[in-house]
């Protein structure tokens, strides 16, 4: 599937204003990243500048802490809660 | 796993300062890994920029000229502490630790390779017409020479495609020698520390820290002392005088020869006239310490003292080979880069 997409819609993940050479002068309409539109949501979700950034970088770092929960508990003797949600 | 490698770490307790020089070359390749991270932040590897950024480095940016200096003379340092690491593998028998010897010796090998295509970065004169000479080397191989050095240029000479992946392969080599070189050190933990009186590998052991660590470092003070020495008093001592001047395709240099270290390499080549077998001769004069280790593992080292005096002999017949390598092609230098040649290969049968 990878190999297709690369020779029938090479370009479809690329954004459009990549063919255009880099110029300081005009900034585009919209700035956006290519698979990091998740954190970039968050980082503008967040008024304030440096809580944006924090909230970036929490977005990644919050996977850590979860290994300090009960840890080789029976995989379906967990609570369904948390597989639900 | 760093504790066991660099504190507990079990090690023979009367190794000499000639066991030192591992830890040197690991700090060789740290000290080129990092200045260059920081000299390729001012590079560009195009044929019309590349001398210009040098010379940006050297005269513009803020310490440019140290970090490149480091780096130049740290090749040289790279391949100084190389010698003695593996004349002391000679000479003490190190090769009976047979995985760890061959991983050494593939990673001189790919050092040589890396340090080669860096050397050709700056696009100097000595830049280009050192990637000619060598690349052309390839052509010695039947049949598909010539499509085979094409292939390598990307294109019918050195240009600005063979510039862009010799850059790209300078930055990758040394990852991939990282990695060797952690292999080098599981083999080496393994099977232990050979030891200057060839007792049994795993007798007679002391903790790595303090002995060791702090043996490595005086050793490693010192010799950091002299280099910066030589960087900041005569950082252009080891530098051919035609690397200053920029590439030019329609002018062949006089003298076309390599950095010291690969003189005794490049003085067997050209003491083989013809091409193929001087190229085999080239190979064969590295790739030759890999059958060492099908010799007599674990026997005495003061039974052998025959192959130790002639161990001496070689280290001349290298630095001879060395002086060779940077004279013209001509006599009395070219019978005695034949009857060198011979000798150094003999030693490797006795």
């Amino acid at each position: 599937m990878f190999i297709i997409i690369n020779y029938t819609f090479p370009f479809s993940l690329i954004d459009a204003e990549n063919f255009i050479p880099a110029n300081p002068i005009v900034t585009p309409v919209h700035i956006r990243p290519q698979y990091f539109l998740f954190s970039y949501a968050i980082l503008r979700a967040i008024l304030n500048k440096l809580g944006g950034v924090k909230a970036l970088l929490l977005s990644i770092l919050m996977l850590i802490p979860l290994i300090l929960q009960p840890s080789i508990k029976q995989f379906n003797k967990e609570n369904q809660k948390s597989m639900f949600f | 796993m760093m504790n066991s490698a660099l504190v507990d770490l079990p090690a023979p307790s009367n190794i000499t300062h000639f066991w030192n020089f591992g830890s040197l070359l690991g700090v060789c390749l740290m000290t080129q890994i990092i200045t260059g991270i920081f000299l390729a932040m001012h590079y560009s590897s195009s044929i019309d920029l590349a001398f210009d950024c040098i010379s940006h480095l050297m005269r513009d940016v803020q310490g440019g000229w140290l970090m490149r200096v480091i780096h130049a003379n740290g090749a040289s340092l790279f391949f100084l502490a190389f010698f003695i690491h593996i004349g002391r593998g000679l000479y003490f028998k190190s090769y009976v630790l047979n995985m760890t010897w061959i991983s050494g010796v593939t990673i001189f090998l790919m050092s040589m390779m890396t340090a080669f295509l860096g050397y050709v970065l700056p696009w100097g004169q000595m830049s280009f017409w050192g990637a000619t000479v060598i690349t052309n080397l390839l052509s010695a191989v039947p049949y598909i020479g010539t499509p085979l050095v094409e292939w390598v240029w990307g294109g019918f000479s050195v240009n600005n495609a063979t510039l862009t992946r010799f850059f790209s392969l300078h930055y990758l080599l040394p990852f991939v020698i990282s990695l060797l070189v952690i292999v080098h050190l599981t083999f080496l933990h393994e099977q232990k520390s050979s030891n200057p009186l060839g007792l049994r590998l795993g007798s007679d052991k002391i903790t790595f820290h303090p002995y060791f660590s702090l043996k490595d470092l005086t050793s490693l003070l010192l010799i950091m002392f002299m280099f910066m020495m030589i960087n900041y008093t005569f950082p252009f001592s080891l530098m051919d005088a035609e690397n200053f001047i920029p590439a030019n395709p329609m002018v062949t240099p006089v003298h076309i020869q390599p950095e010291w270290y690969f003189l005794f390499a490049y003085a067997i080549l050209r003491a083989i006239p013809n091409k193929l077998g001087g190229v085999m001769a080239l190979l064969l004069s590295i790739l030759m310490l890999i059958p060492l280790i099908l010799q007599s593992s674990m026997k005495q080292f003061n039974k052998e003292n025959q192959k130790n005096m002639f161990f001496w002999f070689f280290v001349m017949i290298f630095l001879i080979l060395t002086w060779l390598g940077m004279k013209p092609v001509e006599e009395p230098f070219l019978s005695m880069s034949i009857v060198s040649t011979f000798f150094y290969f003999s030693w490797f049968f006795i």
